[in-house]
């Protein structure tokens, strides 16, 4: 391609052979005039002309210049007038030659001889030119700014103004000429060229605004700029320059600029179409017309220099290799760098789309990997890890790649993910970069699965490849770093603690703290040593090192979880007042809700064991004192009351449960409530006289301290007694409370458990939001279940499930309503608040019970597959647990609705050996198996099961009458009627199943097959 | 400089005198005309005729040429598909559709003429009314371009009207297939970015957000001139990072929804999706909302 100079030196020579064209073009009507002159001489002075001018053409310029220097000087001076475009020609051979000072001389003598010429601005215009070429650049200025005020030549004056500006490095006059040329608006080429200079000089300005701007509106303007490859050029160089800078947005919008490979080419050829169309039409037009003919043929030389121009342009051009991608490469580093990564995401997922073989494919693929992972979004980090790996297995970036796979999968906790992947990787790329850190990985994946066995082993790998645990590459990779020995001798030796091999954990333990007496892990170590000491029953030397542990780690944030052992060591030896600090000091100290729960618990439970009632009522307070805004702090509340109920204080817990009612109860999310209305019915279920004998409250019978409520769930409000409490209706002693006062009992109005609840409950009634009145309204429904009146319970749910919207029920009340609209087969009124929950209250503790139900009613539409997840979901995803039972059953039966008969086997078994679901669930599970057994045609097995219902679980009455049917099938179905009509009639025996509409099904079966019932 | 100006001033100021319509011919001839109109399959064409001699004034007259025979009209680019969106995107959205409608009368007698207009138009005008809620018309709409286009970009834009419509129907998995046709084969920006749109809005009823975000970003990133689908596509945005649960990203997409396309109804759809985010924000983060008091083992958790 051709540089600037080039092209301003060749495309100058063309323009003067124009003006040859035109002196050719006038010599007939000007020869004959030549009167002064004789005939003889006239031809000879048209000869040398001629011979002149076809040199001219030909390029020799020598000798173009001595035959007109001979002309003008045969000329004699009253008819120079008549040749003067000679001159002009003459000026431009010595410019051609190049004779700058000649050719300066010819133009200056033409200004001065001739300065009322018709072609003065163009000897004007050669001389400037001149000057510009023999590099008198402020000669050249002069002339131009001379003629800018002359409107024919103006924008060429100021465009080589300019140059001459630019040639002397003069950037900012340059800059102020250009924009007088170019103006508001940019409406003819010469503008359009200046244009495009000035965003080159904007450029090397760095002001790069208006670079932009002036950009933006050439490119509105394609059709009349000369040279669009150099905008390209132009708007590449900006955009790479606005992405230096960090200027994204602005580097995006020059990228945008730039014209496409093929784009360009199309312009190029159309634009050479377009010329060679006008020089076809051009000469059409014959000397009949002359000044069209002259006009028409002075416009052809220079359109045949335009076209040669851009045929040169195309072919220079087209030989360039394609950018697009690289362009778009470029564009996609500039969204990801700008901190837009999802931006960024489009572009490369279109190059790859657009540009399947680009050179940009591996990289981008790449870049995808790493955007994703930075977006956080593991499994599509992982897709893209598989899809470069499978395309560039041997890329530049696969081992990084490799190793990420992993890496996320273990971020996503997905362990089995990861141990595949970093499994796979290690055999793939065995000289990886991030081997050591692959196996270490590898070994955490397994030992997030519990398989620790299998994690040590790749630990020990791990160590006897880098003893010194210093990998290669890894260093400071997503943060995990690049030496892991000191984890790896940790881990092998808490592994054994997970074991349960507490003697081979001691060893390796202390072998840790020997080795790394300074290590990272020497905390978590030596209180993992006090744990083996715990499980081999050594409390003593619990203690001692629990002690120990504290005075070595007095601010280490596992002072909680030791505290925690401290007081199992004390508590195990009998230390209960030792204990309580160590629990107090750990749940303070817990740096997770799971230790400062137990602790706080733990606390509580063995206070109640001391008899300190008043202790617990004071922990607890304390507690919602220094953490109100914690979870538990409801459920303290329920303690709180009831400690000081234990002491005799009924109308102060009363007290104190409205109190936090009404600071509570206008929060949906508080779960608790719920839990203080049950215990405020339960304290107002039965009317107890306190000892004075003055007050209907319930002084809470503070008798032996038995299996304590801290032994259940902690925090968990229980609903009933535990076990070893007096009941409510009993003073201290266990003695009738009306005998309690000691004296005879004395006439005492019947006792309205609902009136006292409601009396109670009035200072939060009177001012009660719809929500607040759905949940006083749940402690009445309460108060009916307490009393067995389930009639009563029914009637305020009814009311409850119409009176409210779903929006003004709590979590708890959802779920309530929700599953007796369910059971009263309204799933679509179900479902609405369902689907509330799972929207408003995704970590309720009542939230499975959406899924749930959701479940069931998927189930019930046999959409099994949505029936299945909500199932899942309900078990797995969401970590209530109010319905495990039924989650495990809904997903058991869906499975087996499904055909995954062995899956839904196995769910089956579970429920039915869970000791705390027995009952109707094992029942309907063992019931299930043989129903299992019997879609795989194995009747024998069937039966058995079905047996098993009939004789092992009679009280389940359904599935007893469905086990006997269904055994007549299974008999049946292998050919023996006679075992199928036994079996019927054993069931319609059974007096208690008389009314099941099964025991329907079995005499008409009965008499289907002709036979007698009995 | 004089050099490097004085060639292209002479062609482009010559070619710079056209600026009428040409019909390019599919025999490879092209025609230039001062005015079109429709009459049955022909296009008459008002055409200058040369003098028959020099300084002779310059006269028109009709031709007709059969639209079987046309490769394309070069229409200019109809105004109001520059005018409409930024009326569009102010909440002028009884002006942008005066406009449009305006536009396509005139290009309704080119419907199925080459390089015609009237697909684009009548694309612009269904995101319009779409924007504006008024589906029903915008569902008769994509029914009425049905089989009316001949050129495959028409086609393409008539396929995303009908996937449209289909998607507000509730076959969302009907309507992605369609989408991804015109994604794979188009080539007109306008069609492109309206199919991407409609594409992220499948997407999210199929609850696919990240590939509905990728979608919805197409706009700003491969066809930011296309204004009046700015509003959709960062609602799009803002749902899409909704649904990843990235709530900032979505706040902030609608935040600048509402700031940057005030009155829109895209904007006031903003307002409503940024009380639900609250909302679930509230859901989530309530430190009450979770309590679990299940003694735990004495031995924490190993990793």
């Amino acid at each position: 391609m051709k540089t600037l100079p080039q092209i301003r030196r060749t495309v100058f020579r063309r323009t003067w052979a124009a003006y040859l064209t035109l002196a050719f073009a006038l010599l007939p009507a000007f020869a004959p005039a030549q009167q002064p002159v004789g005939k003889s001489e006239a031809q000879i002075l048209a000869e040398i002309y001629n011979a002149a001018m076809k040199a001219f053409q030909a390029g020799n310029w020598s000798e173009a210049a001595s035959g007109l220097e001979k002309l003008i000087k045969m000329v004699p001076n009253e008819g120079q007038a008549q040749i003067h475009p000679a001159y002009l020609t003459l000026g431009a051979a010595y410019y051609n030659l190049p004779n700058f000072p000649k050719a300066i001389e010819v133009f200056t003598g033409f200004i001065t001889r001739f300065p009322n010429a018709e072609r003065l601005m163009d000897a004007k215009l050669g001389l400037g030119q001149t000057h510009l070429a023999a590099k008198n650049y402020d000669e050249a200025i002069k002339v131009f700014v001379a003629l800018e005020n002359v409107a024919a030549v103006r924008e060429r004056a100021l465009g080589s103004q300019a140059l001459a500006y630019r040639l002397q490095k003069k950037i900012d006059d340059a800059i102020r000429v250009l924009e007088k040329l170019v103006g508001a608006d940019i409406k003819t080429t010469p503008q359009a060229n200046g244009a495009v200079m000035l965003v080159e000089l904007y450029v090397e300005k760095n002001e790069t605004a208006k670079a932009s701007a002036l950009l933006e509106m050439l490119q509105a303007r394609i059709a009349i700029i000369d040279n669009l490859v150099t905008l390209n050029t132009v708007a590449m160089k900006l955009a790479d320059g606005f992405a230096d800078k960090k200027m994204y947005g602005e580097a995006i919008s020059c990228y945008r600029l730039i014209r496409s490979r093929d784009e360009i080419i199309r312009f190029q050829t159309d634009r050479i179409a377009k010329i060679e169309k006008l020089i076809s039409y051009n000469a059409n037009v014959g000397p009949a017309d002359p000044a069209r003919y002259v006009a028409a043929q002075q416009q052809n030389n220079l359109l045949k220099n335009a076209v040669e121009d851009s045929k040169q342009l195309l072919a220079g051009f087209s030989k360039l290799p394609d950018y697009a991608s690289a362009m778009m490469f470029r564009v996609a580093r500039c969204w990801n760098e700008w901190d837009k990564r999802w931006e960024a995401l489009v572009i490369y997922k279109r190059l790859l789309a657009e540009f399947p073989t680009a050179e940009e494919r591996e990289p981008a693929m790449f870049d995808i990997v790493a955007t994703l992972g930075d977006l956080n979004r593991i499994k599509s980090t992982q897709a893209a890890c598989e899809a470069y790996l499978k395309e560039f297995p041997n890329g530049e970036n696969a081992g990084t790649v490799g190793y990420m796979s992993g890496a996320v999968a273990l971020q996503a906790g997905d362990y089995p993910g990861a141990e595949s992947f970093f499994t796979t990787m290690l055999e793939r790329q065995p000289k990886s970069t991030y081997r050591g850190t692959m196996m270490y990985l590898l070994g955490n994946a397994k030992f997030a699965q519990g398989r620790y066995d299998d994690a040590n082993a790749d630990y020990e790998k791990y160590l006897q490849a880098f003893p010194e645990g210093t990998t290669d590459g890894a260093a400071g990779l997503f943060g995990i770093g690049g030496s892991h020995a000191e984890e790896c001798t940790f881990r092998l030796a808490v592994s054994q603690v997970f074991l349960g091999h507490y003697e081979k954990a001691l060893e390796r333990l202390n072998a840790y703290v020997a080795k790394y007496p300074k290590g990272f892990f020497l905390p978590d170590a030596k209180y993992r040593i006090a744990i083996c000491y715990y499980a081999a029953s050594q409390y003593e030397d619990v203690v001692t090192q629990c002690e120990a542990w504290s005075r070595e780690f007095p601010e280490d944030q596992m002072d909680g979880e030791v505290q925690a052992l401290l007081g199992d060591a004390h508590a195990a030896l009998g230390h209960r007042e030792p204990a309580v600090t160590a629990y107090v000091r750990s749940y303070k100290k817990a740096g997770t809700d799971e230790v400062l729960n137990y602790s706080l618990f733990e606390a509580s439970k063995h206070m109640q064991k001391l008899g300190r009632w008043d202790d617990v009522g004071k922990l607890f307070t304390e507690f919602v004192a220094e953490k109100p805004d914690h979870p538990a702090v409801v459920a303290a509340m329920y303690w709180i009351a009831k400690a000081r109920a234990k002491e005799g204080r009924g109308d102060e817990a009363k007290q104190l449960l409205v109190e936090n009612l009404k600071k509570y109860i206008a929060e949906p999310k508080r779960e608790a409530v719920e839990q203080l209305l049950s215990q405020m019915a339960q304290l107002c279920s039965k009317q107890v006289r306190s000892a004075a004998g003055s007050s209907a409250a319930a002084p809470a019978a503070d008798g032996p301290p038995g299996a304590p409520p801290g032994e259940r769930t902690a925090g968990a409000a229980p609903a009933e007694p535990a076990a070893g409490e007096a009941p409510a209706e009993l003073a201290a002693g266990g003695v009738p409370a009306e005998l309690a006062a000691g004296g005879a009992p004395a006439l005492l109005p019947p006792y309205d458990p609902f009136a006292e609840l409601a009396k109670q409950l009035k200072p939060i009634d009177d001012t009660a939001t719809p929500a607040i009145k759905a949940r006083l309204m749940f402690a009445q429904a309460e108060m009916a279940t307490i009393k067995k009146q389930p009639a009563m319970r029914e009637k305020i749910l009814r009311e409850m499930s119409d009176r409210f919207k779903p929006e003004e029920l709590s979590p708890p009340l959802l779920a309530l309503i929700g599953d007796f609209l369910l059971e009263h087969g309204e799933p679509e009124r179900a479902a609405k608040l369902f689907d509330l929950m799972r929207e408003n209250f995704p970590k309720s503790d009542h939230l499975d019970v959406a899924y749930v139900g959701l479940g069931e009613i998927a189930f019930a539409k046999k959409e099994y597959d949505k029936a299945l997840k909500l199932f899942s979901d309900g078990l797995d995803t969401v970590t209530a647990s109010m319905k495990m039972k039924e989650a495990t059953i809904g997903k058991a039966k869906t499975l087996m609705e499904l055909g995954k008969l062995d899956e839904s086997k196995k769910l089956f078994e579970q429920v039915a050996s869970i000791r705390e679901w027995r009952g109707d669930a094992t029942a309907l599970a063992v019931f299930s198996l043989g129903e299992i057994e019997a879609r795989q045609n194995r009747f024998p097995e069937a039966i058995a099961f079905y047996r098993r219902v009939f004789v092992a679980y009679q009280k389940y009455l359904p599935w007893v009458a469905k086990s006997y049917l269904r055994a007549a099938d299974s008999f049946e179905k292998m050919g023996k009627r006679q075992d199928a009509i036994e079996n019927l009639r054993d069931m319609l025996r059974n007096e208690k199943l008389r009314e099941l509409p099964e025991t329907q099904q079995a005499r008409k079966r009965l008499e289907e097959w002709g036979v007698a019932q009995g | 400089m004089k050099t490097l100006c004085i060639i292209p001033l002479l062609v482009g100021a010559t070619l710079a005198a056209r600026a009428d319509i040409t019909i390019q011919k599919k025999d490879g001839t092209a025609q230039v005309a001062k005015a079109l109109r429709r009459e049955k399959d022909n296009i008459i064409a008002t055409i200058d005729i040369p003098p028959a001699k020099p300084g002779d004034a310059v006269q028109t007259g009709d031709i007709g040429l059969p639209i079987a025979q046309i490769a394309k009209i070069e229409f200019g680019e109809p105004a109001a598909l520059k005018t409409a969106p930024e009326l569009l995107i102010k909440g002028k959205g009884d002006e942008a559709m005066a406009q449009i409608d305006l536009a396509l009368k005139y290009y309704a007698g080119f419907r199925d003429a080459p390089g015609s207009w009237w697909a684009d138009l009548l694309l612009m005008k269904m995101n319009a009314l779409v924007s504006l809620g008024r589906e029903k018309e915008a569902d008769a709409l994509a029914e009425s371009m049905n089989g009316q286009s001949t050129d495959p970009e028409s086609k393409r834009a008539a396929k995303v009207l009908l996937a449209s419509s289909t998607l507000r129907k509730g076959d969302a998995k009907s309507a992605a297939v369609s989408l991804d046709a015109v994604l794979k084969d188009g080539a007109k920006p306008d069609v492109l970015a309206a199919a991407a749109i409609y594409k992220g809005q499948t997407l999210l009823v199929l609850k696919d957000w990240e590939n509905a975000l990728l979608s919805f970003l197409q706009v700003p990133v491969l066809y930011p001139e296309q204004k009046a689908l700015a509003p959709a596509s960062m609602l799009g945005v803002g749902r899409a990072h909704f649904g990843l649960e990235d709530f900032e990203a979505a706040k902030r997409t609608l935040r600048e929804l509402m700031k940057t396309f005030k009155g829109t109804p895209e904007a006031i759809a903003g307002k409503a999706e940024m009380e639900a985010i609250a909302k679930r924000e509230k859901a989530l983060s309530d430190p009450t909302a979770r309590k679990d008091l299940t003694a735990p083992p004495n031995a924490p958790a190993p990793n």
